[in-house]
């Protein structure tokens, strides 16, 4: 590949090898060095191809031979210019062409933000403008440990942060924080673990106190699930004290919650019955120069702004960007939800509402919901059997008088 | 023979070269390097004659043509029938 590139920047020629003797020419050609490819015979005696530069040689050794060498193809760049010797405008808009590509290869164009999701795009980017790193601005002013340590600093949420050019473009990708920052401090009051609401217990793994419920039975709100009183005995089995502790745990238990949702039996769709451009604008770097009504859309339509940005390969982005909005006129139609729709929404519901669940820590052992329609609106209720994390800590209650008094 | 055993002779292809022998590199039947000769005597699309040093290399077959033919070597490509050797 390589051999025919420079083959083809060098130029060589097919000629055809004729006289008294084309085989003692052949073989001078190669005793001087010349290298003959694509030899072979022909009714007029042998044909191959030279590079151009040897030819003139060959033309030396053909007179020393007495053989006949003419040229019958041409091909490479000396050809090609020799053609288009004329086209003075064409050769200097390639160059010029070539110039502009690399000079914009010098710049940054494009900044590329990834991993984000508390903080913005646009806040990011506006962070990075006042620090001068933005779009135009040279490749080699660019400090990619400065802008990660920048960062850093100015947003706490975000844990790592790496910068990386890449053709012209500047992709940072950021890991936010998710967790506690702090520490929660606990509470060492002493307390019970009692639940919440009614349940039936599945699990129970105490980690302080007492547990006075065991799997499989049957708990009410207020019940207390985990003891923070230890009684302290003595050798003769006589009730010494109370040690008070902060009773915890980790109690699961299923429990049955109410489930309702309702909406309207119509859909409202918009169908676009028209489109018409509105606006062009071409922007260079950070200027901008558009036309088009600068009047807002009226009742029933809606506009949209497509950017549109030349790239060469994936990483090389040229500064132009060309912005055309287009005003889309609608009508809105409403129809009735077929039965399937119906159903489908209704599932949509239950499981959005199954996420929320989920991130409260509950999973879905069972429903028993019942789906209705009227005139106007679909109903879906009934009960869901959520199991998951059961207790909430309650401060002891005071021990009567005649009990022996609670330790610290 | 030296003590007994015969002598192990290794012809490694310096050695040959040496000895001004051609080198024959033959890739299935489509593909024939040929260094170290003289030159070519014959070149037609069934017969290919190289002049070596030592003897005449004889390639027949069909749509022979030699992709590149240098000073130190040169590539016949085609349908090779046969090569034979002959004296020079």
């Amino acid at each position: 590949m390589f051999r025919k590139i420079l083959e083809w920047l060098r130029g060589r020629v097919q000629v055809q090898i004729g006289g008294l003797s084309p085989e003692r020419f052949l073989n001078l050609c190669a005793g001087n060095g010349l290298i003959l490819r694509g030899l072979r015979k022909s009714p007029e005696g042998y044909q191959c191809w030279m590079l151009l530069p040897e030819y003139r040689e060959a033309r030396r050794l053909a007179r020393k031979a007495r053989a006949t060498v003419r040229v019958r193809r041409k091909a490479g760049l000396p050809f090609l210019l020799f053609r288009h010797r004329k086209r003075k405008a064409f050769a200097a808009g390639i160059l010029l062409a070539l110039g502009l590509l690399w000079s914009f290869s010098l710049f940054l164009w494009d900044i590329r933000i990834e991993g984000n999701t508390r903080y913005t795009d646009d806040s990011i980017r506006s962070f990075l403008s006042e620090k001068g790193i933005g779009c135009g601005m040279p490749m080699d002013a660019i400090a990619c440990e400065e802008i990660e340590a920048v960062l850093r600093n100015q947003y706490p949420q975000i844990t790592w942060v790496s910068a990386q050019i890449s053709g012209v473009r500047l992709t940072i990708q950021v890991k936010e924080n998710f967790g506690l920052l702090e520490v929660p401090e606990e509470d060492g009051t002493p307390s019970d673990l009692v639940a919440e609401a009614d349940g039936v217990i599945t699990g129970i793994v105490t980690t302080s106190g007492i547990p006075q419920v065991s799997a499989g039975e049957q708990v009410t709100q207020g019940q207390v699930l985990i003891s923070g009183r230890i009684p302290l005995y003595d050798d003769s089995e006589t009730l010494i004290r109370y040690q008070e502790v902060s009773a915890s745990g980790t109690v699961t238990a299923q429990i049955q919650v109410p489930y309702a949702w309702e909406r309207s039996l119509f859909l409202e769709t918009n169908r676009v019955v028209s489109r018409r451009l509105k606006g062009v604008g071409l922007r260079l770097g950070s200027r901008q120069v558009s036309a088009g009504s600068p009047v807002g859309a009226g009742a029933m339509q809606y506009r949209l702004t497509e950017y549109y940005t030349p790239r060469l390969f994936d990483s090389f982005v040229l500064p132009v960007t060309l912005e055309l909005t287009t005003e889309y006129t609608y009508e809105v139609q409403v129809r009735r939800m077929t039965e399937a729709e119906q159903a489908q929404a209704a599932e949509q519901a239950l499981a959005e509402q199954t996420v929320l669940w989920e991130e409260q820590g509950y999973r879905v052992a069972r429903t028993d919901l019942q789906r209705s329609a009227d005139a106007f609106q679909l109903t879906v209720s009934g009960t869901v059997i959520l199991e998951g994390p059961l207790g909430v800590s309650q401060p002891l209650e005071a021990l009567p008088e005649e009990r022996p008094e609670a330790a610290d | 023979m030296v003590g007994g055993l015969p002598l192990k002779r290794d012809h490694s292809v310096g050695e040959k070269l040496l000895m001004q022998a051609a080198v024959l590199t033959c890739t299935g039947r489509h593909e024939l390097i040929v260094e170290n000769y003289r030159g070519v005597r014959v070149l037609t699309d069934r017969r290919i004659e190289v002049q070596t040093r030592t003897c005449l290399v004889i390639v027949e077959g069909e749509e022979l043509e030699a992709s590149y033919y240098t000073r130190e070597e040169m590539r016949i490509t085609g349908n090779i029938c046969s090569i034979q050797y002959a004296e020079r």
